[in-house]
């Protein structure tokens, strides 16, 4: 695999996703629903005080990265599986199979897009918390904001992808795909903080991704984080469903429905 | 080129009239479960001529071409499609073979011109996309969006995907399901535009009429298993029958005993379907004249694709 010779077929890959992605303008829309919905929600409650990690900030501080976490999680790891799987059953991807395109730049032009996508929007609801919630921007751990965005959105995309081999059409991949990452966004400081959750679940948690993922958002977010260098775990954790994600991806990815 | 050569002596190597084969079969047979989709093929499709694939529906058409296409693995058998093993899926193999298969969907924002610029980056040598536009007839659309192609217009897209690489072989499932008969007429010209390119082509169709016209060689399956294949002279001989229809009024017509037992009656017409034209012909005519009997419309035609087809299947 050459990838200096691939590189220019990679970038034109993603340029065609983008392409297809902005011209679907409801695809693009109800991606920006969901957060727009729990800022909605947050405004209703109130901006009082809530008490995290090194002191006391507002609620929209503590909620605006859970807020981004849920998102990103939509739009990389649900976003991604749902789309595949129809475009699996229609024979948009069978096509792909009968030219040389290599199977991993079709992939990694689909997770290079998507991770744009969800870091697009990440930016679009830490604006809209600054201008409306007063949140301050994650400027004094920009690095490690950027990071975990793109380590989070990369992770997720490859896992959808990977999910879709056991996704048996496209009927079955709403709830398949809301199965398997719903109830762990309960455990994993997503929807509800597990401030006082017993040990034992946020140690489940800790193992998958989300967890890591929606505390470091918060880390970033937080204005007595240390930045990059807080909770190197959370990255490390990360990253390991990365490569997982990817090697499954190459492994089990199939063309066609699974009959 | 790794072509397959076929010959049985030194000469041949020597003779133009050598064939280069561009797929070889040999007892080819997909097991699903326990049913055979393909029983047993062994076919050969040389290089540069347009070979059709007839069958009724579920006769194993689609999941023969979908060996050779490399989209399904055999069960057994030997498969070589340009000298290959398609179920590798070798970079080489695939920048050589254009596909269109029977149901594609295609990404629907983008536009015509934009999928065949997408798809052209995945060869070295591709076509030129104008030139795609132009041989399909889509030129006019190519700023459309593919969500606001007609029918007609999609499958002539998806016909110019398949031709983006500039295939050495193309394999055609059903390509003209949908057309109307001028848009047919259209794309046969553009296959025969291929052919002299020296493309093969490997058709699967419904319309015998469209294997007539553009196939050098049609092979017949049913059930899985190859029943006859050959040139279409080939299969004119070997079927050589003649027939020979009228028109009649007449509710009750007394035929000579011999010509009732092969005549059909059908909407005011009597077809008969003989080996022996002549014969009959003649004994037709004397008992015409004989009645007083006018037999008007009388045709006598070779029997074209679709009778063969027919009676082979019956």
């Amino acid at each position: 695999m050459n990838f200096k010779k691939h590189l220019p077929l990679f970038l034109k890959q993603i340029v065609y996703e983008s392409k297809s992605y902005r011209r679907n303008p409801a695809a693009a829309f109800f991606t920006l629903v969901f957060p727009l919905l729990f800022l909605f929600m947050l405004r209703i409650f109130g901006n009082d005080s809530v008490e995290i990690d090194g002191g006391i900030v507002s609620r929209a501080t503590k909620y605006i990265p859970m807020i981004t976490a849920f998102s990103v999680i939509g739009s990389s790891y649900t976003g991604i599986a749902m789309t595949l799987t129809l475009n699996r059953d229609i024979g948009v991807l069978k096509r792909y199979k009968g030219t040389p395109l290599p199977l991993i730049i079709f992939l990694l032009g689909k997770i290079a897009h998507n991770t744009i996508v969800s870091f697009a929007l990440a930016v679009i609801i830490a604006i809209i918390a600054f201008v409306v919630f007063d949140v301050g921007l994650p400027t004094n751990s920009i690095v490690a904001f950027l990071l975990t965005m793109i380590l989070g959105a990369a992770t997720f995309t490859s896992l959808g992808i990977a999910f879709t081999s056991v996704i048996p059409n496209s009927d079955a991949a709403a709830p398949m795909v809301n199965a398997s990452v719903i109830p762990l966004m309960f455990i994993s400081d997503v929807f509800i903080p597990m401030d006082s959750a017993p040990n034992w679940l946020n140690g489940i948690a800790q193992v998958f991704p989300v967890r890591p993922f929606s505390l470091s958002l918060q880390e970033t977010y937080s204005p007595f984080s240390s930045g990059l260098t807080s909770n190197p775990e959370n990255f490390a954790i990360l990253f390991a469903w990365l490569v997982v994600g990817i090697i499954a991806s190459l492994k089990f990815f199939s063309w066609e429905p699974r009959r | 080129m790794d072509y397959t050569i076929e010959c049985n002596h030194p000469i041949c190597v020597l003779n133009s009239e050598i064939k280069l084969i561009a797929i070889k079969t040999n007892k080819l047979t997909k097991k699903y479960g326990n049913s055979l989709a393909v029983n047993g093929v062994s076919l050969t499709v040389n290089v540069g001529e347009v070979f059709a694939l007839l069958g009724p529906n579920g006769a194993g058409k689609t999941t023969t071409v979908e060996i050779l296409e490399g989209h399904r693995t055999k069960t057994s058998g030997e498969v070589k499609v340009l000298g290959m093993d398609p179920s590798n899926g070798s970079t080489e193999f695939r920048s050589r073979v254009g596909i269109v298969l029977q149901e594609t969907g295609i990404e629907q924002y983008l536009t015509a011109y934009e999928i065949l610029e997408q798809f052209t980056n995945f060869y070295k040598t591709p076509r030129k996309i104008s030139d795609l536009l132009e041989m399909t007839g889509l030129t006019e659309e190519k700023d459309k969006r593919v969500k606001k192609l007609s029918g007609g217009q999609k499958r002539r897209l998806d016909v110019a995907i398949g031709l983006c690489g500039n295939p050495d072989l193309l394999f055609l499932d059903e390509p003209t399901t949908g057309f109307d008969p001028s848009a047919r007429r259209t794309f046969w010209d553009m296959i025969k535009k291929l052919k002299t390119d020296g493309t093969t082509v490997v058709l699967t169709t419904h319309y015998m009429e469209e294997a007539e016209y553009l196939a050098d060689t049609v092979a017949l399956m049913n059930h899985g298993e190859l029943i006859t294949q050959g040139s279409l002279s080939d299969l004119r001989i070997s079927h050589n029958k003649t027939s020979i229809t009228f028109k009649t009024d007449a509710p009750q017509l007394q035929l000579p005993k011999d010509i009732k037992e092969i005549a059909v009656m059908s909407e005011g017409f009597v077809s008969i379907s003989t080996e022996n034209p002549t014969a009959v012909l003649s004994e037709l005519t004397g008992w015409a004249i004989s009645q007083g009997i006018e037999l008007s419309n009388l045709e006598v035609s070779r029997q074209n694709l679709e009778d063969i087809y027919l009676g082979i299947l019956k």
